[in-house]
């Protein structure tokens, strides 16, 4: 399966040998991301960087190469810069937004912004739907919107390259995703699917580039006028305030170091060999791709084998434990740099959190401009802890000056101010009560935020299920958790044990974690029936041992926590009972459990049963089971 | 450079046509309304000599007798210098301890208040990364003691005050003394020659090598009163008793004078902390300043004396010097100050600004040289502080048992004599976060740290 414990040990091995970076052929840089599913028949298969037969040598004389550089060319991009210097004066966004003193930043704003006072309207975003945008009360004019990305087309080339080969619907859906992303708003994508995610990463990595290339071409700008300045025996010019208190300016939260091998292969889509340099990329592609030899179950498992979104979530490395620093410079992109010396950090929430506990101080978050959470859905799955830890270690003053040259700081980072125009781009599957209120609480950006809004239509079960939605009453979210229990344990459970039918061949699927521990505490203490239990924690024993049981009738009940099924995705036979502790948060699983009792010979719909335990407080479940306008009806009806 | 004995002397003013104002001073409208607001009518006789020089460009060496409002003379001239031309970094100005540096930037920030003044305090014991942030962001005002700005400028990367314009040391004579000197002199080298130089003091030094180290340009010198002497609304007395019967007396005094407030000042840091505890356990208000604690306890110390909530305050000689408590009304020396230069900064922190005061010395046997010598200074004769010996007999017991309790308590939380514990030293060896050393170092470990401060004075 997917989380294979021998695999991920060897992989680490291999880490410490560096045995496959000596292999062959595995210094190919490719774009494989916008490999396009076949099935969907959306887009053409294109691969990106050319691969040629030499890469391996040019890896490995790059240095010499980036020394050896033709000097006339290095004019020529200085020259660039001051064409773009002069242009960044006029209306680019990053000026608007990151400059000495951006005008969205005021006293007001940032007021505005702590009560949580937002003024909001929806509105249609193009490509990306329909939208709710909130601006902090009393900022309804700025004009902080109207201003527009300045890429240099040399930097947009690849994207514009691999654009053209590409369907008019996705190019349009990343023109807009830019446009929005280039207002340096909060940006909160509630819908991402397998299918968009590559070509918004692409997009994304674009925009952090733009923003990191942007960020060094003025200090570097600045450290030549210094040092003519110097040379020239004049004072050095005031006006050099240009950087924050540590250089990592873009931070990339990601759940597993699959995902990681994916962001940086599209980041590197825009920096194409012709003018950069990948340093450690044999590295980095032994860390974080498979071992090689290693076979992935999934990549290579027949379709429909597995859901698709369990594979593109669990192909290649699971380890949810890894941090890397990307330096970005003119001509070359150094994977593996010191953090403090990196201008974009690529790291699992875990990752990082293990980093700051044990640098004892989170100084390379102080001045994080653009922060990017991606598959929001799967890290919710794994420690939603540690991604409030990172949140809550962003933009806070240093411990620590980290040789930081203090007359060069921005003065809204001295005053503490970082939080307020910090970007947080947030990319979901779908939404959660953790989700929405880390959008809620944790965002603070005075431009204002962009939420992608959704409506669901009501999911596809096999016919002929008679599906009973249970409502019970709950008055706030902190006790609904007691309430919910009692009521499962005082009135739905009795009855199930009541009826012959129901009491045996039933599965009890229960999303939270700490919910199931509860119920499984109940069953053991307090119920007499025969159960199974399946958990995250499950040995592959244990859980072989479980399904027999439950499938041969030996146990009567089976408990399943969601990140169970979430993790391993089994399929789960001999059910005729379904009973949801709550809904789940993957619609899908809803649709896999009906289909279960399918599995089996000769089962009618009429002889499966589902009920599913809900309150008001489930809406965001409930919507994308039942449709928007079903949960609605459900809600409403009350108890 | 001219020598400091070449410097002009500002010529007394001839007979007083009208009483100077802080207007026909010159001063612009923005410093005259926050001086109203202050409650500030007439300058002082130090403000009305300072000001004109000192807008003309000229340094100055100023000495006024204490509470005499030595601070706005040269607060003044430098608000008014920055608001014709507003700078980050206009003005430093470095005084030998914490809380003095403390209270100087609170005066700027009120006399500049309408101006909208920016002003930090650098000082030790507090977080040196917060005043890095506080530094970059270029206030117009520093106010600094002299070891925690010397590691900014050595070691806070773009940090520099090559763009300053003023500099002044209040306590000059304090800071150019030997203790101080080493770092003044580093601190002097990073800062430009092109400047305007003030050095303030209630009492100042006239040696000259140590005026040449602030390398002042044709400087005037200001002075009020030429012998350094107390002012004339200070009743000055002294106690005498045999040394054992030091305690009791403090305390009889303490009751007889419960409705004052007052500060006593102690040789060294544990007898603060003793007698502090010796009166708290006998009822009295008292609480405790010295260099041991932390930096936010003294502070908390100052300010719950200053806002009236507590009436005693047991000091060393770190609030000897420039701290401006209008309401104290009795200064106590329960050991007598060893140079007469102490003596007169300690007793000038009551009768300030043309209020009474009242200051007792308590002499022991062994002190008679020293208060003859005081006297010698000061001009004045210390008058008998009269006590009766019954009461004092009746209080013996009590404060007997009180103080041995106090050394107990004192044992039990560790603290130990004053600059012999273990902490002293860390905190020495340490270096970098205590380097601006407090007035008590010295004067606190009297016998061991002669060899350090041989020369002083």
């Amino acid at each position: 399966m997917a989380i294979d414990d021998s695999s991920s040990t060897t992989t680490r091995l291999l880490t410490l040998l560096n045995v496959s970076a000596t292999k062959a052929g595995k210094r190919k840089r490719t774009y494989e991301d916008s490999k396009p599913v076949e099935k969907l028949n959306k887009r053409r298969a294109v691969q990106f960087a050319a691969v040629d037969g030499n890469t391996e040598q040019a890896a490995s004389t790059a240095e010499a190469e980036v020394v050896g550089e033709p000097e006339p060319k290095k004019v020529a991009e200085v020259e660039e810069d001051e064409e773009e210097l002069g242009a960044q004066t006029t209306a680019d966004s990053y000026e608007t937004h990151f400059g000495l003193s951006p005008d969205a930043l005021t006293e007001r704003s940032r007021e505005a912004v702590d009560q949580r006072a937002w003024s909001t309207r929806r509105d249609k975003l193009g490509k990306l739907g329909s939208v709710v945008v909130s601006v902090p009360e009393g900022a309804e004019n700025s004009g902080a919107s109207t201003s527009k990305h300045k890429i240099s087309d040399k930097m947009k080339e690849p994207l514009v390259a691999r654009q053209a080969k590409l369907p008019r619907e996705v190019v349009e859906l990343q023109n807009d995703f830019l446009d929005t992303l280039s207002s340096y708003r909060d940006v909160y994508v509630t819908r991402t699917t397998p299918d968009t995610q590559p070509s918004m990463r692409e997009v994304l990595t674009l925009h952090a580039l733009n923003h990191i290339t942007k960020k060094r071409r003025r200090i570097l700008k600045n450290n030549e006028r210094i040092s003519h300045a110097v040379k020239a025996g004049n004072p050095p010019p005031e006006d050099v305030q240009d950087q924050g208190f540590t250089r990592p300016s873009v931070l990339i939260l990601l759940p597993f170091r699959s995902f990681a091998l994916r962001w940086i292969s599209a980041l590197t889509a825009h920096t194409p060999r012709s003018h950069y340099q990948i340093e450690n990329h044999a590295r980095f592609q032994s860390e974080y791709d498979l071992p090689a030899g290693a076979i992935d179950k999934l990549a290579n498992a027949e379709p429909g084998a597995y859901p698709r979104d369990h594979v593109e979530m669990f192909k290649g490395n699971v380890d949810d434990s890894f941090r890397l620093g990307v330096k970005i410079t003119k001509k070359s992109v150094k994977l593996f740099a010191d953090f403090y010396n990196c201008d974009l950090i690529v790291a699992s929430p875990l990752g990082l959190r293990m980093s700051v506990e044990k640098d004892k101080n989170a100084d390379f978050l102080s001045s994080i401009e653009v922060a990017i959470v991606d598959q929001m859905d799967a890290l919710t799955m794994q420690n939603w802890e540690h991604v409030q830890f990172v949140f809550n270690h962003l933009n806070q003053m240093p411990k620590e000056s980290h040789d930081v040259d203090f007359s060069r700081i921005k003065p809204w980072y001295l005053d503490g101010h970082a939080a307020y125009l910090r970007q947080t781009i947030l990319l979901s599957a779908y939404e959660t009560p953790e989700t929405r209120a880390l959008f809620n609480q944790s965002l603070k950006n005075v431009s204002g935020r962009i939420r992608t809004e959704r409506r669901w239509t009501p999911i596809e079960v096999p016919e002929g299920i008679d599906q009973n939605f249970v409502q019970f009453d709950s008055n706030s979210p902190k006790d609904e958790p007691d309430k919910r229990f009692q009521y499962f344990t005082t009135q739905m459970l009795p009855a199930i044990l009541k009826s012959a039918v129901q009491s045996a061949n039933t599965v009890i699927f229960i999303p939270s974690s700490l919910d199931f521990i509860r119920v499984h505490n109940h069953f053991r203490k307090n119920v007499g029936a025969s159960f199974a239990v399946l958990s995250e924690y499950s040995s592959n024993q244990d859980i072989s041992r479980a399904r027999q049981a439950f499938f041969t009738g030996k146990k009567a009940f089976l408990l399943i926590s969601e990140r169970f099924h979430f993790f391993r995705r089994y399929k789960i036979r001999g059910i005729r009972n379904l009973v949801f502790y709550a809904p789940p948060d993957h619609p899908q699983f809803y649709t896999e459990f009906l289909s279960y009792p399918f599995l089996d010979e000769g089962v009618d719909a009429s002889d499966v049963t589902c009920r599913v335990l809900y309150s008001k407080y489930d809406w965001l479940r409930l919507e994308r089971i039942a449709g928007t306008e079903g949960a609605s009806e459900l809600i409403k009806r009350g108890v | 450079m001219p020598s400091p004995e070449e410097a002009s002397t500002s010529t007394p003013p001839g007979p007083p046509s009208a009483p100077p104002t802080f207007k026909s001073l010159g001063l612009i409208d923005p410093l005259l309304e926050a001086l109203e607001q202050m409650g500030f009518k007439t300058p002082t006789e130090i403000q009305a000599e300072v000001l004109p020089q000192a807008l003309q460009g000229r340094d100055i060496i100023g000495v006024a007798s204490t509470g005499s409002g030595k601070t706005a003379a040269f607060a003044l001239p430098i608000l008014q210098k920055l608001w014709e031309d507003p700078k980050g970094l206009f003005a430093c100005v470095i005084a030998p301890t914490r809380e003095l540096a403390f209270q100087i930037s609170q005066q700027f920030e009120s006399l500049g208040s309408t101006m909208g003044v920016r002003c930090v305090t650098i000082i030790g014991g507090v977080d040196l990364q917060a005043q890095k942030v506080a530094l970059a962001k270029k206030p117009h005002i520093i106010v600094a003691t002299p070891g925690r700005l010397l590691e900014h400028l050595e070691e806070t990367k773009g940090f520099s005050l090559r763009n300053l314009k003023f500099l002044v040391l209040d306590e000059a004579d304090r800071l150019l003394d030997m203790d101080f000197g080493p770092k003044l002199d580093k601190i002097l080298k990073l800062i430009p020659k092109e400047r305007s130089t003030y050095l303030f003091s209630a009492t100042m030094t006239t040696k000259v090598a140590k005026l040449q180290r602030a390398s002042l340009s044709n400087p005037v010198r200001v002075e009020v009163n030429s012998k350094y002497s107390t002012v004339s609304t200070l009743l000055q007395y002294y106690l005498l008793m045999p040394l054992p019967q030091k305690d009791v007396h403090l305390i009889h005094l303490a009751n007889s004078l419960a409705q004052n407030s007052m500060i006593v000042f102690t040789r060294t840091v544990h007898d603060a902390q003793r007698l502090s505890i010796m009166l708290r356990s006998l009822g009295f208000p008292a609480i405790p300043l010295h260099g041991q604690l932390s930096q936010s306890a003294r502070l908390g110390s100052l300010g719950k004396f200053k806002s009236g909530g507590r009436k005693v305050l047991v000091a060393t000689d770190v609030a000897s010097r420039g701290l401006d408590i209008p309401s104290v009304d009795v200064v106590i020396n329960y050991d007598i100050p060893v140079h007469s230069k102490d003596y007169i900064h300690r007793v000038g922190r009551t009768a300030r600004a043309g209020r009474s005061g009242k200051s007792i010395t308590l002499v022991t046997q062994y002190d008679v040289e020293l208060v003859l010598r005081i006297e010698a200074v000061t001009g004045k004769k210390m008058e008998l502080w009269p006590v009766d010996k019954e009461e004092i007999a009746l209080l013996r017991e009590r404060v007997d048992e009180a103080g041995r309790l106090a050394i107990q308590e004192m044992k039990e939380q560790g603290i130990k004599g004053g600059g012999h514990s273990r902490k002293r030293k860390r905190e020495e060896g340490g270096g970098h976060d205590d380097q601006d050393r407090d007035d008590d170092m010295v004067e606190a470990g009297m016998p061991k740290m002669k060899k350090k401060s041989k020369g002083r004075r």
